[in-house]
C-alpha cells in the first residue's frame, strides 16, 4: 500500500508513518512539500491513499483545494483521500467546492485514526 | 403643512366673502332703485348661491371652476347694478371687492391677483353697465389695483417657495445607517425652482444643476451634487476661494464637469461648524445680475445653511462609523490572528500526542518504537517552546481589544444618569429606585473604559431582569466617603446554593467555582475587576444585594 501525503511541515508527522512502516510490511509512503514537486501530477494514480493539508507553503503552485480539485479531474478516488488540517473554517469550503463527503482529519494527528483511514486495522 | 393649513384657511374665507358679496349686495338693492321686481333679485341670489355650491371645491379636471365662480360673482354683480348708478363708489366697490379679496382666492393653483379674465371682467361689466363707455380714471384705477396685487402676490409666492424649500429639508431623513443621500437633497432643492411662477423664474433664477463642495486644505472637494460627475476642475481655484473670502457670491467662474465647460455659474460660500461649504448652481445662460444676487443672498442662504448642515451632519456620522468600523478592524484582526494562533497550537501539539501513542502502542503490540520516539522527543521541546511563546501575548491586556482603552473622567451626575437610564431602558420589569444621602454631585469618577461600564450595567439589568421574582428590584443610592454607592437588591430562589455565591464573588479574583457555576455572575466579576470598582455581593432570606463603591475624585471642572 502506497500514501502520498501533500505537507510542507511533514517532519512533524513523519513518526506516524515511520511506525506504519515498521508495523505495516507493505507500507509505503512518499510526500511533497508543495505540488509542482509530483511531475507529472497524474502520478497521484500510483497511490493507494492520499492526504492533502489544506495550507501548504506559499512557494507551492496549488494550495490545498487546487489540489483536491486536481484530483478531482483525473478521476481519483476521491474516498481514499483525506484532508488534513489544523483550522476548524474548512467545512463550507469544501461544500462550496462540492467535497462535502470527503474525509477530514483533524490536526493533532492521532495513529489510530490513520490507521482507520488506511483500513490497515 | 403651512401650505395646506393656508388652503383650509383660503376656503373658509371664499365662503365669508361670498357671504359678504351677498349681504353688499342687499345694500345696494336697498339703497338704490331697482330695475327688477324683488323676486327676480331672490331668484338671482338663490341661482347664485347654487352654482357657487357646484363650483366651491376642488380645481376640477380642466382648472376652470375659479373662473366659473367668478363668472357667478359678476353675473350677479351685473344684474344687481343693472340701471343702478356705477359711478357710485357704493356700486364701483361691488365690482371691485373680488379684485381686492384677490389675494385670498382659495384656488390651488395660480395666483389670481394677476388673473387677466377678472380684470377684463371688471372693465366689461364698468362699461356695460354705464352705457357701453369707461373712462381713463377708472381703467388707471383698475391697472394700479391689479399692480398692487401683483406685488402682494409677489411677496406671498416667495414666502409660499420658501415654506416649501424648508419643508424639503424637514423631510429628509438623515442618513443614520451611514447611508448618504443627500444628493437627492440636492435634487429635490433644484426640482423646486420649476415650481416658481413662470415669469418670476425667467426673471431671477433657473438654474441647472446644484453641487455641493467642501473647503478642504484651501482646495474644494465635490461632496454632493444632483446629477452625478466625475470631476470638477475649476479654473482659478485659488483666485476664486480667496474671492469667496471677500463676497460670498460670484457669479461666472468657469468650471469643467466631466470634461464640459460650465461658464454660466454661480458659487456661493457658507460657513457651518468652522468648516466652508461651497454651493455652485450651474445655468444655461448668464444670471449675473442684481435680481440673481439679491435673490441668493436674501433667500437662498437660509436654506442652503440648512442644506450645509445636513451635508456636515451626515458627514460626521460617516466619520462615527468609520472609528466604530476601526475599532471592529483591530477585534476582527485580533480574532483572526487569535485562531491562526491556536491553528498552530494543533499543529504542534502532533509530536506530544504522537509520543504518548507511540508508548502505548509500544507497550500493548511489544513493538521496538525507540527510533520514532526519539524523533517525536525531539520535536517535542521546540513546539512546545512555539506554543509558549506565540499564545503568551494573548494574554497580555495590552493586546486585548476589547480591553483597557483611553482613561474618561465623568461627573457624578453622569453616572447616576448612565446607570438610572441603563435600568430604565433595559428593564423589563419594574424596579424601585431610592437615594439616600446625595453629596458630592460636582466630584467626577474615573474609568479606565467607559464602554465596559455599559457592559456591565446591561449585564447586571439582565440577571436582574432574568433571576428576580415578582418586581422586586430596588436600586439604592447613596454617598459616603468619598464613594458612591449602588445597591441593587432583588429577591431569587437560590436553593441552597447561597454560600457557593458568596463565597466564590467576594474574592480578589475569579474562581472556578464562579466560572463554573454561575456565568452571569462571572462576567459582572471581570467587569468589576477590569474597571477597579469595589463590589461585593450578601444574601439574606433570599434577598441577593450587590453592593458597588465608585471612587470618586474632587471635580477639575470637566
Amino acid at each position: 500500500m502506497k500514501v502520498l501525503i501533500f505537507e510542507n511541515e511533514f517532519h512533524e508527522i513523519e513518526p506516524i508513518f515511520e511506525v506504519f512502516k515498521l508495523d505495516y510490511e507493505e507500507f509505503n509512503y512518499n510526500y511533497f512539500g508543495n505540488s509542482q514537486s509530483l511531475k507529472p501530477f497524474s502520478l497521484v494514480h500510483e497511490y493507494d491513499f492520499i492526504l492533502v493539508d489544506l495550507k501548504l507553503s506559499d512557494k507551492t503552485k496549488m494550495e490545498g483545494f487546487d489540489i483536491l480539485d486536481e484530483l478531482n479531474k483525473l478521476k481519483f478516488n476521491m474516498k481514499n483521500v483525506a484532508v488534513i488540517t489544523g483550522h476548524t473554517d474548512y467545512e463550507t469550503k469544501l461544500i462550496e467546492k462540492g467535497f462535502s463527503d470527503l474525509k477530514v482529519i483533524e490536526k493533532p494527528l492521532i495513529i489510530t485514526e490513520l490507521e482507520k483511514f488506511f483500513k490497515l486495522i | 403643512m403651512i401650505l395646506e393649513i393656508d388652503v383650509i384657511i383660503r376656503r373658509f374665507l371664499s365662503i365669508i366673502f361670498r357671504v359678504l358679496l351677498l349681504v353688499y349686495s342687499l345694500t345696494i338693492l336697498l339703497r338704490f332703485n331697482n330695475v327688477f321686481e324683488w323676486y327676480y333679485y331672490l331668484i338671482a341670489i338663490f341661482v347664485y348661491i347654487f352654482n357657487y355650491n357646484l363650483c366651491f371645491g376642488r380645481e376640477g379636471k380642466y382648472g376652470l371652476r375659479p373662473f366659473l365662480r367668478l363668472l357667478n360673482d359678476y353675473t350677479l354683480f351685473f344684474i344687481v347694478l343693472y340701471g343702478k348708478p356705477i359711478n357710485d363708489p357704493h356700486a364701483m366697490i361691488l365690482l371691485l371687492l373680488p379684485v381686492i379679496n384677490a389675494l385670498n382666492h382659495s384656488s390651488e393653483k395660480k395666483s389670481r391677483t394677476h388673473s387677466v379674465p377678472m380684470y377684463v371682467l371688471v372693465l366689461l361689466s364698468i362699461y356695460l353697465l354705464d352705457n357701453f363707455q369707461i373712462s381713463i380714471g377708472i381703467i388707471v384705477s383698475i391697472f394700479s389695483l391689479g399692480m398692487i396685487n401683483l406685488f402682494l402676490s409677489l411677496r406671498v409666492t416667495l414666502l409660499n417657495y420658501s415654506d416649501k424649500l424648508n419643508s424639503i429639508l424637514e423631510d429628509y431623513n438623515v442618513g443614520f445607517d451611514g447611508i448618504r443621500k443627500h444628493h437627492r437633497l440636492l435634487k429635490s432643492l433644484l426640482s423646486k425652482f420649476d415650481d416658481f411662477p413662470s415669469p418670476l423664474k425667467s426673471i431671477l433664477f433657473s438654474p441647472q444643476t446644484l453641487l455641493c463642495f467642501r473647503v478642504v486644505k484651501n482646495r474644494m472637494v465635490l461632496k454632493s451634487s444632483s446629477k452625478f460627475y466625475l470631476q470638477a476642475e475649476i479654473q482659478n481655484e485659488e483666485k476664486l476661494l480667496a474671492s469667496l473670502k471677500v463676497d460670498n457670491i460670484i457669479f461666472n467662474n468657469e468650471i469643467a464637469l466631466d470634461g464640459i465647460i460650465k461658464k454660466f455659474n454661480s458659487f456661493i460660500q457658507i460657513e457651518v461648524n468652522n468648516k466652508k461649504y461651497i454651493f455652485l448652481f450651474i445655468f444655461d445662460k448668464s444670471e449675473n445680475s442684481r435680481y440673481s444676487y439679491f435673490f441668493i443672498k436674501k433667500f437662498l442662504l437660509g436654506p442652503l445653511i440648512k442644506v450645509a448642515r445636513i451635508i456636515d451632519y451626515e458627514n460626521k456620522l460617516k466619520g462615527q462609523r468609520r472609528k466604530v468600523l476601526e475599532q471592529y478592524k483591530s477585534k476582527f484582526k485580533m480574532l483572526e490572528d487569535t485562531r491562526d494562533t491556536l491553528h498552530l497550537v494543533k499543529n504542534k501539539l502532533t509530536p506530544i500526542y504522537n509520543y504518548f501513542e507511540l508508548l502505548e502502542r509500544g507497550e500493548k503490540n511489544g513493538n521496538d518504537y525507540s527510533e520514532q520516539l526519539i524523533k517525536s522527543r525531539e520535536r517535542i521541546k521546540p513546539n512546545l517552546k512555539i506554543i509558549k511563546e506565540k499564545s503568551t501575548p494573548y494574554l497580555i491586556n495590552q493586546m486585548n481589544p476589547y480591553g483597557l482603552n483611553s482613561e474618561q473622567i465623568i461627573s457624578l451626575k453622569k453616572l447616576y444618569n448612565i446607570v438610572i437610564n441603563s435600568f430604565q431602558e433595559e428593564m423589563t420589569k419594574t424596579f424601585n429606585l431610592s437615594f439616600g444621602s446625595i453629596e458630592g454631585l460636582n466630584r467626577e469618577v474615573t474609568f479606565e473604559n467607559l464602554e465596559m461600564l455599559d457592559f456591565l450595567l446591561s449585564e447586571i439589568v439582565m440577571n436582574s431582569d432574568e433571576h428576580s421574582i415578582d418586581n422586586s428590584i430596588e436600586l439604592y443610592f447613596s454617598f459616603e466617603k468619598e464613594e458612591l454607592i449602588l445597591h441593587i437588591s432583588n429577591k431569587i430562589k437560590l436553593a441552597n446554593k447561597k454560600e457557593m455565591i458568596i463565597k466564590s464573588f467576594n474574592r480578589e479574583d475569579i474562581s472556578l467555582t464562579l466560572e463554573k457555576h454561575f456565568n452571569g455572575l462571572t462576567l459582572v466579576k471581570r467587569y468589576l475587576l477590569k474597571l477597579n470598582i469595589g463590589h461585593s455581593i450578601t444574601i439574606n432570606d433570599d434577598i441577593f444585594k450587590l453592593k458597588l463603591n465608585f471612587k470618586t475624585n474632587e471635580s477639575t471642572n470637566i
